[in-house]
């Protein structure tokens, strides 16, 4: 059943998995790009395992061998790559385990919680000789793509000048304590890396260094707003997540921009995710989800022009396709699928096939790590951050010092396979 | 494995394309034959999708082919008259694509014929079986926003091709039967109930002579209300946002998602905030094919005998409010506003 398919193991069956992994999987056998099964899945909380397991053995008429202990899959499951959606803090340990044993490796984001464990990880892939992918899904969706065509190549919009994307809510206080880690661990700051920066921001991260190209500082302020105290500030964000931050971006192309996003606002709930160029501007319409500032242009964009011309969405589209030509088209778009998830995948199975590198590799996923990690870096200093300074090792490392003072103490396990060429699904 | 449902489209343009890439996903079906008065589109239609046959008109694919469900995606002016086909040849279900018809007497005929030759009979408001619209209304009733009140939607997009029946009167044409049936039937399923009283205001394109634009607001009885517009005029845009006394629902992609995730947004009042909007919530679904859903739904329907999504008592409730809408215009008290 699954000869010559590429054997793919879940590691990590919680939300993302259970949402919108099996089902981007699905769509891709729906088109006809079926070159993977889902051979394996682990984890610990048994209703996440027994969902996507069974989802796996109806949609995909394959049942996958259950694991509970991932260093067990590892060295017994009949696996090839393995799809890692772990809590933050644990994604080099296991990436590292998954890739010294010969398997490849797509990572979900953020990559890894500091850059020491993310030049961990690149330098693993590199020696094993294997292939590491980030996920980071939302550049590959079809207005993130139209987007970016059209700033560069395109030339809608004249010569990008400036951005503003910013959100402002109220949250309600998170009540934590009566929940179990796997529900809670997003908010500390070990395991998670930080709270909105690293996390949802991670997307918005890969975007503008998508559009604009390579970064060349950052200036944050970033604090943690209470109802029963004074912020917390700097250091003091070690200790509780942050719930607002201001962020101040140069490119190395000239570009500047904000990022602003808060929880701690009362009042009006405000959006707004606009990029301004000499001769026109783009504009994110999907404005009432409060996680589109993050997940830019999923619910829809509008790009308007000097001369009064606008272009919705279905225009934009079909004027990016219609430059790029059919070829482009399809490698961006394979067999017509559009969804994010399942291009993310198909990316990832066809350079394990073809042996090429895939188009966000571990030194990209560095890359978009080294620009959050100098956000954290600024608010936690009280100064601008430059971004070549932070993949080189010369910008401040302080907020990063504490967590990987925290993840030293581990050392990812060398793992042996069992007869890894040998084994067949229960399928 | 029990045999496969036998489909056979009757109708090979756009739509077309849309059913017979939805019958793939769909193991319990197998599409057998299409047909169009265009034998070339037919053909062509066949080799793409690898359907065994293709015919030169219904009438023939009806006479040659035993099978279960006949889709009509043709014209809406000759829904009728292939309906009428359809239960002559004995054939078990019929999907209609929407506007099942041009008029509410129209529509009650057909529903009279399928109600006779025991057929079951689904309008293609495809929008309705995307799992986006059950999740807005479960949360309506679960009470999560308090009362409805207020549903306002848009569904607009440029429409000036005079080859579409779109533009053309004689054919079923206009912007009430090709957009209005998705925002009167959301109204409806969402607010619950029926409309009991319509305004409305409509523009007639002076190129085409179809009406090419809908203003309305639909009284559910009580304070409930739905304000709409569509409109042939404007560029694409399409929204639902359903308020209630306690919260509000928007559904950025309410009718046509194609392959992307759909988002639920439920945004709250903060409790002891008064000046919050509060809390916003949001429920990404993974994107699904509705034309698969809506056909999975009519083979359920032929091999349990569950009721369907979309009823033809939705498709009766729906162009009556349509046709109160298409004459509206002139038929009520307005005032002027005067110039200074």
């Amino acid at each position: 059943m699954t000869a010559n398919k590429i054997r793919v193991g879940l590691i990590g069956c919680g939300a993302i998995s259970k949402r919108r992994h099996i089902t981007g999987l699905t769509l891709l056998k729906e088109a006809n790009l079926d070159n993977f099964e889902v051979t394996a899945c682990c984890d610990t909380v048994e209703d996440n395992l027994s969902e996507v397991c069974d989802y796996i053995r109806v949609h995909h008429h394959n049942g996958p061998r259950q694991y509970r202990d991932w260093q067990d899959m590892v060295c017994n499951a009949p696996v090839d790559a393995v799809v890692v959606s772990l809590p933050h803090g644990l994604h080099h340990l296991v990436g590292i385990s998954c890739l010294n044993a010969g398997l490849h490796v797509l990572m979900e984001k953020p990559f890894t919680v500091t850059m020491k464990t993310g030049r961990a990880l690149v330098d693993a892939a590199r020696q094993a000789g294997r292939i590491l992918a980030l996920a980071v899904p939302f550049r590959r969706s079809p207005n993130q793509r139209a987007v970016r065509w059209a700033l560069n190549e395109g030339k809608l919009i004249g010569t990008p000048r400036l951005f503003f994307a910013n959100r402002t809510q109220l949250s309600p206080p998170r009540r934590a304590a009566s929940r179990p880690v796997h529900e809670t661990w997003r908010q500390d700051r070990l395991m998670g890396g930080g709270v909105f920066v690293i996390d949802s921001g991670f997307h918005f991260q890969d975007s503008v260094r998508y559009f604009f190209g390579e970064p060349e500082q950052v200036y944050a302020e970033v604090r943690a707003y209470r109802d029963d105290g004074p912020p917390i500030v700097r250091h003091g964000l070690a200790s509780q997540g942050e719930n607002t931050l201001f962020v101040t971006y140069s490119f190395k192309n000239g570009v500047i921009g904000t990022f602003c996003w808060s929880g701690a606002a009362a009042g009006k709930q405000t959006h707004q995710c606009t990029i301004h160029g000499s001769a026109g501007f783009v504009e994110d319409v999907g404005y009432a989800d409060p996680l589109s500032i993050f997940h830019l242009y999923s619910n829809g964009v509008e790009l308007s022009r000097r001369d009064g011309s606008l272009l919705t969405e279905p225009d934009l589209q079909a004027m990016h396709r219609q430059a790029i030509g059919p070829d482009q088209v399809q490698r961006l778009f394979p067999n017509g699928v559009i969804d994010h998830y399942a291009i993310e995948f198909w990316d990832f199975f066809d350079s394990i096939e073809h042996l090429r590198r895939p188009e966000v590799d571990g030194d990209d996923g560095l890359r978009t790590l080294a620009l959050v990690e100098a956000i954290y870096e600024s608010a936690w200093s009280g100064g601008a951050v430059k971004i070549d300074e932070m993949l080189s090792g010369a910008a401040p490392y302080g907020w990063q010092a504490e967590i990987d003072a925290y993840w030293d103490q581990y050392v990812p396990p060398r793992l042996v396979r069992l007869s890894p060429r040998s084994s067949q699904t229960d399928g | 494995m029990p045999s496969q449902t036998r489909i056979g489209i009757i109708g090979c343009g756009a739509i077309a394309n849309a059913h017979c890439a939805a019958i793939r996903q769909l193991p319990q079906a197998q599409l057998v034959a299409v047909a169009d008065v265009d034998l070339a589109r037919a053909n062509a239609l066949a080799a793409r999708y690898d359907v065994p046959s293709a015919y030169p008109s219904a009438a023939q694919l009806l006479a040659q082919e035993p099978i279960d469900i006949v889709i009509i995606a043709t014209w809406p002016d000759s829904h009728a008259h292939f309906l009428q086909l359809a239960a002559d040849a004995g054939v078990r279900g019929v999907l209609v694509e929407k506007p099942m018809g041009r008029s509410l007497p129209e529509v009650e005929a057909m529903v009279t014929v399928a109600n006779t030759a025991d057929i079951i009979l689904i309008e293609g408001l495809m929008y309705r079986h995307h799992p986006q619209i059950a999740l807005a209304r479960r949360l309506v009733l679960d009470g999560v926003i308090g009362e409805p009140v207020l549903l306002r939607a848009s569904f607009n997009g440029i429409n000036n091709d005079p080859k579409n029946w779109r533009t053309q009167p004689a054919a079923g044409g206009g912007v009430i039967g090709d957009r209005g049936c998705y925002l009167v039937d959301s109204a409806r399923y969402l607010l619950g109930g029926e409309p009991t009283r319509v305004e409305a205001d409509v523009t007639i394109s002076p190129r085409f002579g179809v009406i090419d634009q809908m203003v309305a607001i639909l009284s559910f009885g009580d304070e409930k209300r739905a304000i709409f517009d569509a409109s042939f005029l404007v560029h694409d845009e399409q929204s639902l946002t359903i308020s209630g006394t306690r919260g509000r629902i928007t559904l950025p992609r309410p009718y046509i998602v194609s392959g992307y995730e759909s988002s639920v947004i439920v945004t709250s009042p903060a409790a002891g905030h008064p000046l919050g909007e509060g809390d916003t919530r949001v429920e990404h679904l993974p994107p699904v094919n509705p034309y698969a859903l809506e056909l999975a739904n009519m083979c359920e329907v032929l091999t349990t005998g569950s009721p369907p999504l979309v009823t033809t008592a939705d498709s009766i409730a729906v162009q009556r409010t349509l046709d109160a809408i298409a004459q509206s215009k002139g038929s009520r008290p307005t005032t002027e506003v005067m110039s200074q």
